[in-house]
């Protein structure tokens, strides 16, 4: 590791002194030119040919500022045109041949701006290589945030990969390519994907960078086994504003896109994150969000352990309270629900396993409720756990038969 | 906290007044959803009539040497699936700036470095920055990290662990080509929700830096240092992180050489940092001519860095090359060709896999019909017998536009079809898609719309069948009624999707229909 940043520091000085243009082919280091150029701290190499600003990425004087540095000969003169060549404005520069020109846009109004660099021989850089349309969008940010948004959600909802990437900035911090793969492979595991969100917080920072929080609803097809699955949380991004639109910086747990690779997808989780994450495995199969059980018992009492997995036909312990930590006890005839030892049960009226989140579970204080039927959607705490309890349909006179979703926290 | 946000609204309101630039966008729709059919517990739409509205503020001003700005969102819904929340505030900020010194408070996001702070904070900062002097530039933060407003007053349905954040970081421009920055990030939580919340106690020391040696060539990198408490667990670590990235570019070639090492015990409660992975990544792309360019990638990386993980080091290999051709045909203008060839190898910790990704997309124009067809074969394969399938994919789309009178004219079709065939179940898989599409465009009268119907066919040689049938409208039109706002759309979306499984008992339909306002000014 020591190594590596030696010899990288190395590299680095041998370029700043020697003429190692290896990279950059047919360039003269007597041109003329610019050594760099950057438009609101943003470098003019990575913009493309057309930047769109937004009023809450500026800072709040409301400027364009344009700094970068000539190389070439001792800099004579610095001029910057912002309506394509018709007027030029000479600018400060420093001896060094640094620079820095500031203007206020008007919302929707096109500055075409090119740099012209003269040095003391009276040679010029080529000023149609600094040629940048920019553009103060009379969009507010919200509206951006959401065109990225529901453009990314419709590429990934048609499962067209080239689209959906074209949203993804260069500097994903999962990783560009890791995430190109991952989503591939979603594409492939998944089918008639149907995805909404509504936007919950949105923070533009002076660098241009948008913090994005959502509340999602999610419905997937797996290919594998044919069924549904549906899920819903809040999930955060952060987006780049680059090339006259937003791209996607970095994404936290749980994710949206790119589910199948989420430990090298993501980039941390989300505070309070209350679902747990769907996400595919190596074989396309769905893991994570709940987990359907089918169980038929002669007597319909039994118990089932959410931890292991596991159901006891017949329990020692049957009452209110009798199990262990991480079981449930169903009675199937009476129809009842009991918690363990210590723990709790309660219904959370209006709730499904996908929506009922860990905060509601956290707050229950009822026990052992006897009103156990279809459709009812319990939390349950046990041993320090939390979980949930959506019973789908119980049917049976016995032997008995109940579906239910189970989920942990 | 509350009345804080109370008073701050007040204040913007005040401002708003007296401002010398104000901007409003509203959107009211309300949606009614319908769902029929023994499976319909399915769907994720909620059922009868919801609204959703959402505002979004702006202003601007100043006052002496001070500018100031602020914006301010809202979001109000009765559908769960939106929001568990039926009113929220979904933004608020305030910025002072005299160009020197710089005060925001409300939605707080100064991203650092990558490692450090790359996340909004609800609280205050403070920056310093004097152009034109050998002054460093400062930056100062404090707050909560919070992912939504309603998390800051503990509402029950939105309550969070609470992180509090505090920053700082001081930038220097050593040279004009070459600056350097250190910041300091400290995180406290507290108010576990479940017994089993990690509490974490963390700071992380950063170093990071920016350099353009030469014309077109610049590097980039920074180091963190982490150290952490984790009261739940009882557990203590120190990490580091490191990246290293330079990028040469000027034409006709861009290359980017990108270096990673984050140590598995590194921690940025702020930031944005995957563990336990050293990486290496290369790109070229090259313009080989006006009509070619090549790209060339290669991507390597591994975990298990201190070799404590049971599981074994899993190592990756992700080399790829795509060719882009315009007009590869002389008499085509409109023709581009992208070929792309990616392969994965990956190895250890108990998996085996190389997977084959070839893909082939061309689009083009034939008289007045525009073409977009893909392409894609891959092959996974795996030594552990968890995936061998090869997979066919194939989409094209076809569009053209029609112009008839003052009315435009848009119809398309779009086809697809996917084949797996998985070498472990000895099953085939096959999907079929179709939709046809008709856009409608009256410039004259302000209206846009589209119409779209299809079907997906889900076909398996063993498991479950299903067909899904839709249809969707949306329609947009500008009224000059209200043209006295500065972008005002009203609009209507409508939706019928039908699924059908070979268990009918799953089957079920939906129905949505949106009607939404959205103004401007």
């Amino acid at each position: 590791m020591k190594k590596l940043i030696i010899l990288a520091a190395a590299l680095l000085v041998l370029a700043g002194t020697a003429d190692a243009k290896w990279w950059i082919f047919g360039k003269s280091k007597t041109e003329v030119g610019l050594k760099y150029l950057f438009i609101n701290k943003i470098s003019a190499d990575e913009t493309g040919p057309k930047i769109k600003l937004f009023r809450e990425t500026l800072g709040a004087d409301g400027l364009v500022r344009i700094t970068g540095r000539a190389s070439g000969g001792q800099t004579g003169s610095v001029r910057v045109t912002l309506d394509d060549k018709a007027t030029w404005q000479d600018v400060k520069f420093a001896d060094n041949g640094t620079f820095e020109h500031a203007f206020k846009p008007e919302p929707g109004k096109t500055y075409v701006m090119l740099i012209e660099v003269t040095d003391t021989a009276g040679k010029t850089n080529k000023p149609e290589e600094t040629r940048k349309e920019i553009t103060l969008s009379e969009e507010n940010i919200q509206a951006k945030v959401k065109e990225a948004l529901d453009a990314m959600f419709a590429a990934y909802n048609a499962e067209n990969l080239q689209k959906f990437m074209g949203h993804v900035g260069e500097n994903f911090a999962g990783d560009k390519a890791i995430l190109e793969r991952a989503v591939k492979r979603d594409f492939d595991a998944l089918s008639n994907i149907s995805m909404r969100y509504t936007l919950n917080n949105i923070a533009a920072g002076a660098q241009g960078r948008v913090f994005v929080s959502i509340t999602y609803n999610r419905m997937v097809f797996v290919n594998k086994t044919g069924a549904t699955n549906t899920d819903s949380g809040a999930t955060e991004f952060v987006f780049d504003s680059k090339e006259g639109k937003l791209s996607l910086f970095s994404m936290k747990q749980p994710l949206m896109f790119g589910l199948s690779d989420a430990e090298n997808v993501a980039t941390g989780t989300v505070l309070g994150n209350t679902s747990d994450n769907l996400v595919l495995d190596e074989g396309g199969n769905l893991g994570g969000s709940y987990t359907s059980v089918t169980i038929s018992d002669a007597d319909g009492i039994f118990s089932y352990d959410m931890d292991t997995e596991t159901t006891d036909a017949a329990p020692t312990f049957t009452g209110c309270g009798g199990t262990y930590s991480g079981q449930v006890t169903f009675n199937l005839g009476n129809p009842s629900v009991y918690n363990a030892a210590g723990g709790a049960i309660q219904e959370i009226p209006g709730k499904t396993i996908s929506t009922v989140t860990s905060a509601e579970v956290q707050a229950i204080t009822g026990v052992c409720p006897n009103d156990n039927n279809a459709g009812k959607t319990y939390g349950v705490k046990s041993g320090g756990s939390l979980y949930a309890i959506e019973v789908v349909s119980i049917s049976g006179s016995g032997p008995y038969s109940v579906t239910f979703k189970f989920r942990k926290f | 906290m509350k009345n804080t946000a109370a008073a701050l609204l007040l204040l913007f309101a005040g401002n708003a007044l007296a401002g010398t630039e104000f901007h409003a966008t509203n959107e009211l729709s309300a949606t009614y959803n319908e769902t029929a059919g023994p499976g319909k517990g399915a769907s994720s739409l909620t059922r009868g009539l919801n609204f959703l509205e959402t505002l979004s503020l702006y202003g601007s001003g100043s006052k002496g040497t001070w500018d100031y700005n602020y914006t301010f969102g809202a979001k109000a819904t009765d559908d769960e699936r939106n929001d568990a929340k039926k009113v929220s505030l979904t933004s608020l900020q305030g910025r002072l700036t005299d160009k020197v010194h710089t005060l925001t408070s409300g939605d707080v996001f100064e991203s650092f470095s990558q490692y450090s702070l790359a996340t909004s904070l609800k609280g205050a900062s403070y920056r310093f920055n004097k152009e034109g002097t050998r002054l460093p530039e400062v930056t100062a933060v404090f707050g909560w990290a919070y992912p939504r407003w309603d998390s800051v007053w503990n509402d029950p349905r939105t309550r969070s662990v609470k992180r509090q954040g505090t920053g700082l970081r001081v930038k220097q421009e050593l040279t004009p080509d070459l600056w350097a920055a250190g910041s300091y990030v400290g995180t406290k939580d507290t108010g576990r929700l479940a017994p089993a919340d990690a509490l974490y106690d963390s700071r992380n020391y950063t170093f990071d830096f920016g350099y353009a040696p030469i014309p077109g060539l610049t590097a980039a990198g920074e180091y963190s240092a982490s150290d952490y408490d984790e009261t739940t667990g009882g557990a203590s670590a120190r990490g580091a992180a490191a990246r290293l990235e330079l990028v040469g570019d000027a034409d006709p070639s861009r290359v980017s050489l990108e270096y990673e090492n984050v140590e598995p015990d590194f921690f940025s409660a702020l930031g944005s940092a995957t563990p336990d992975r050293r990486k290496f990544k290369a790109r070229w792309r090259y313009k080989y001519s006006k009509r070619v360019t090549v790209n060339f990638g290669l991507l390597w990386y591994r975990n298990n860095l201190e070799g404590g993980s049971a599981a074994g080091t899993t190592r990756n290999w992700k080399p790829e090359v795509s060719v882009g051709v315009k007009k590869p045909f002389a008499g085509r203008p409109y023709s581009f060709a992208d070929l792309s060839y990616k392969f994965d190898r990956k190895y250890g910790g108990g998996s085996s896999g190389a997977d084959h990704y070839l893909n082939a997309n061309y689009h083009d124009r034939l008289g007045g019909l525009d073409s977009d067809t893909n392409l894609g074969y891959t092959l996974y394969k795996t030594k552990t017998d968890v995936r061998d399938a090869s997979e066919l994919t194939f989409n094209t789309a076809l569009s053209s536009r029609h112009e008839v009178k003052a009315v435009v004219l848009k119809p398309s079709v779009n086809l697809g079809t996917w084949y797996s065939k998985d070498e472990l179940a000895d099953a085939a898989d096959k999907l079929y898609e179709y939709s046809l599409g008709l856009g409608f465009e009256a410039p004259g009268a302000s209206l846009t719309a589209d119409l779209r119907a299809g079907q997906n066919l889900l076909r398996k040689e063993a498991g479950e069948d299903s067909d899904k049938f839709f249809a969707a409208l949306g329609a947009y039109w500008r009224p000059k009624l209200l043209a006295r706002l500065n972008d005002t759309t009203l609009f209507l979306r409508a939706g019928y999707n039908s699924y059908d499984f070979t268990t009918s008992a799953s089957n079920f339909r939906e129905k949505t229909v949106t009607l939404g306002l959205n103004a401007s000014f």
